[in-house]
């Protein structure tokens, strides 16, 4: 009697540990047949996967959300033309000090008045000039905020595309502990599979973190 | 280079032929994000009918196509490269696929697939890649895009470029 009601106790347990088992085996089998996130056999970890995957769609494969600052080389030519804009409008800033000084020294009256229109062509160049260096300061704000704003997607990107990276690792390490006879082999090509493709999700990192050093070197 | 000059090299170097997308990712890249409409977007279409914009949108596959579809997509992410410059959306990945790693260095796609991948290029296809990469560093000399792809082209590709100039000035 004693004996009934331990199996009767016990029934349920092996019978919920082998249920158990078989459908972890067959998240095994299903996990060496696919792709991709189907490929983790484990579902908190597919959870985490799924995640992280639209995460990096949303970052990293948008074009509405650039991430590329392009070379830092643009920055510096934007750098360069307020430079040499400027360096234009303080050359026609001493064209006209010339002019003023000779203008001032000058006796005869239609020198004077040759001068003075050169004085006003002087002001008008030194105006539009002014215009093209105030352009080229907008443009270089606009770069800025461009670049701030890409490294900001590009740090998401990496993120996400770390915590895809991650769960792979978590996975690998959790099948390199598996000791079930019928799922050690399963894990055992997942494990390898894993290991393999872990240069892919390196790789993608790789290149974000490149384009975000472009970036810092592209701020002004 | 113009860009015209290179897409005809390309042209000549790349064969007009459909690709199949089955198996391309099986050898290094089953755990890869786009795994499935990636594949579907090659299916049965040449490198130039394929959607330029899908694909290079995800050059992320690179790092994870087995050899043979990534020399069968590689023309596709060379024009870009050259075309489109600094603003190509492979600009940052194929310097890094393209540069044979350093002795004792295992970076990009690893010595081994590296060496596949050259292996897997025929004479003319080198080429190209080699005029890519210098077309791209050329445009960009003094920016970390286009010294990345100088120091790829100086890595392993100079000599392919070298050697058919010496013989085809």
């Amino acid at each position: 009697m004693r004996r009934n009601v331990k199996m009767i106790i016990a029934l349920p347990f092996v019978l919920g540990a082998s249920v158990a088992l078989a459908d972890k085996l067959s998240d095994f089998k299903d996990a060496v047949s696919t792709d991709y996130c189907e490929s983790i056999p484990y579902s908190d970890l597919r959870r985490d996967r799924n995640n992280g995957g639209s995460g990096v769609t949303d970052w990293c494969k948008n074009p509405s959300q650039p991430v590329s600052c392009g070379s830092d080389a643009i920055t510096r030519d934007f750098k360069d033309k307020i430079e040499k804009a400027r360096k234009n409008v303080d050359n026609l800033k001493d064209k006209k000090r010339n002019l003023e000084d000779q203008k001032s020294r000058a006796t005869d009256e239609s020198e004077k008045n040759r001068l003075g229109k050169e004085i006003e062509q002087a002001d008008k160049d030194i105006y539009e000039s002014g215009k093209l260096v105030d352009h080229a300061v907008a443009d270089l704000e606009t770069r800025k905020k461009f670049v701030e704003n890409t490294m900001d997607n590009i740090n998401k990107c990496i993120d996400y595309r770390r915590a895809v990276m991650n769960v792979f690792a978590t996975a690998l390490d959790k099948v390199r502990g598996e000791t079930d006879p019928d799922i050690v082999p399963l894990a055992r090509q997942l494990r390898d599979r894993y290991e393999v493709e872990k240069r892919g999700h390196e790789i993608q990192i790789t290149e974000k973190g490149n384009a975000l050093s472009t970036c810092k070197d592209s701020r002004p | 280079m113009q860009p015209e000059q290179f897409l005809s090299q390309l042209r000549a170097a790349f064969p007009n032929t459909p690709i199949h997308g089955a198996g391309a990712f099986t050898q290094w890249g089953t755990t890869y994000s786009d795994v499935a409409p990636y594949t579907k977007h090659l299916e049965g279409r040449t490198w130039e009918q394929l959607d330029r914009a899908y694909i290079l949108l995800n050059s992320d596959a690179l790092g994870f196509l087995g050899t043979s579809h990534l020399v069968a997509v590689l023309p596709v992410y060379l024009r870009s490269f050259v075309e489109e410059g600094v603003w190509s959306a492979a600009a940052g990945m194929l310097p890094i696929i393209l540069t044979r790693p350093e002795p004792g260095t295992d970076a990009g796609l690893g010595i081994a697939r590296f060496e596949a991948l050259v292996d897997a290029l025929t004479g003319a296809q080198r080429i190209a890649v080699s005029s890519a990469l210098r077309a791209f560093a050329d445009q960009d000399p003094d920016g970390s895009p286009g010294r990345a792809a100088r120091a790829a082209f100086d890595s392993h590709w100079n000599t392919y470029l070298h050697h058919h100039e010496q013989r085809d000035p």
